[in-house]
């Protein structure tokens, strides 16, 4: 099951997080928050978020929403790969 | 850089419905590219190996989370071994369509691309579209790739244009060219990359290079 996070809570991993209500309910908006930056604020009392998505910030700032991953290659064994001349 | 922004998921995902084959493998490979190249969010069946869930199932959770839906329906021929024809890239179409059709709220929103190899074939094999306007691509990854960038950016909710098509193509090659080290540096063989395999490399190299 994933995790929640409150608002102001520092986002473990860049990525999308969604609003979700008490009872698990999305309220339908998201946010992309890089790592270490405070969740925003929740409209309402009691909303948590959640996260939805990994998000991999470029080096010119843009951000990529990672597919879904389950197997050992992470994108960061790639990004090292690539770079080994 | 934004380190907070507003991101709708649903308008970023696009459902990618087209023959795993190894025979379009290079086409597969430079839409899933271009996708990722322009900002948006691949999915498709192959994302999840979860055998509690079946594939129907699985399509249809796909299809209800995407907005945009790319339907490669060029594979229309008969399959050599078996002599039948596979109607899964229709009948995924078909899902697609009826969610827009008969879905509520934001399933009403859902655009679709639909991709064939020439000009006018599907009017025999698929004449319930006739009306629409199809993309070609020849067979050919670099038509591909740009035809998917040129639908891209008419569903492009930013301010900004998205890459030109010959820009991307020309990094689809880069990549493609570094792609055969970079697996055997990762102990994999480039010819047995998984989607997953795949997709974390694109998302890398582009992660480096963009």
């Amino acid at each position: 099951m994933a995790k929640n996070f409150r608002a102001g809570q520092s986002a473990p991993r860049s990525g999308v997080y969604t609003i979700v209500g008490p009872h698990g309910g999305s309220a339908g908006k998201e946010y992309t928050v890089v790592r270490g930056k405070p969740l925003p604020p929740t409209p309402k009392h009691g909303q948590v978020y959640k996260k939805v998505a990994d998000v991999v910030v470029t080096k010119s700032g843009k951000f990529i929403i990672a597919p879904p991953a389950k197997s050992a290659n992470t994108v960061a064994s790639w990004s090292k790969a690539f770079s080994k001349k | 850089m934004t380190a907070v922004a507003k991101i709708n998921l649903y308008s970023n995902s696009v459902f990618i419905n087209c023959p795993f084959s190894t025979e379009y493998r290079p086409i597969f490979r430079a839409l899933l590219f271009s996708v990722l190249h322009c900002g948006f969010w691949p999915r498709c069946a192959l994302e999840i190996s979860d055998s509690t869930e079946n594939r129907l199932s699985k399509i249809e959770r796909i299809i209800q989370e995407c907005k945009l839906g790319i339907h490669d329906i060029s594979f229309m021929g008969v399959d050599a071994n078996t002599k039948l024809a596979r109607f899964n890239m229709a009948f995924e179409f078909g899902i697609f369509f009826a969610a827009k059709r008969f879905g509520s709220g934001k399933q009403k929103q859902k655009t679709a691309l639909v991709l064939d190899r020439k000009a006018y074939r599907y009017r025999a094999a698929l004449s319930d579209i006739s009306g629409q306007d199809i993309a070609i691509h020849n067979g050919v990854a670099r038509d591909a790739i740009r035809e998917v960038r040129n639908w891209l950016d008419t569903c492009n909710e930013k301010t900004k244009s998205l890459p030109g098509g010959e820009h991307i193509n020309r990094r689809y090659r880069e990549f493609s060219r570094e792609l055969p080290r970079a697996s055997k540096a990762d102990n994999l063989n480039v010819g047995e990359l998984t989607y997953g395999d795949l997709c974390r490399a694109m998302v890398a190299w582009l992660k480096d290079n963009t």
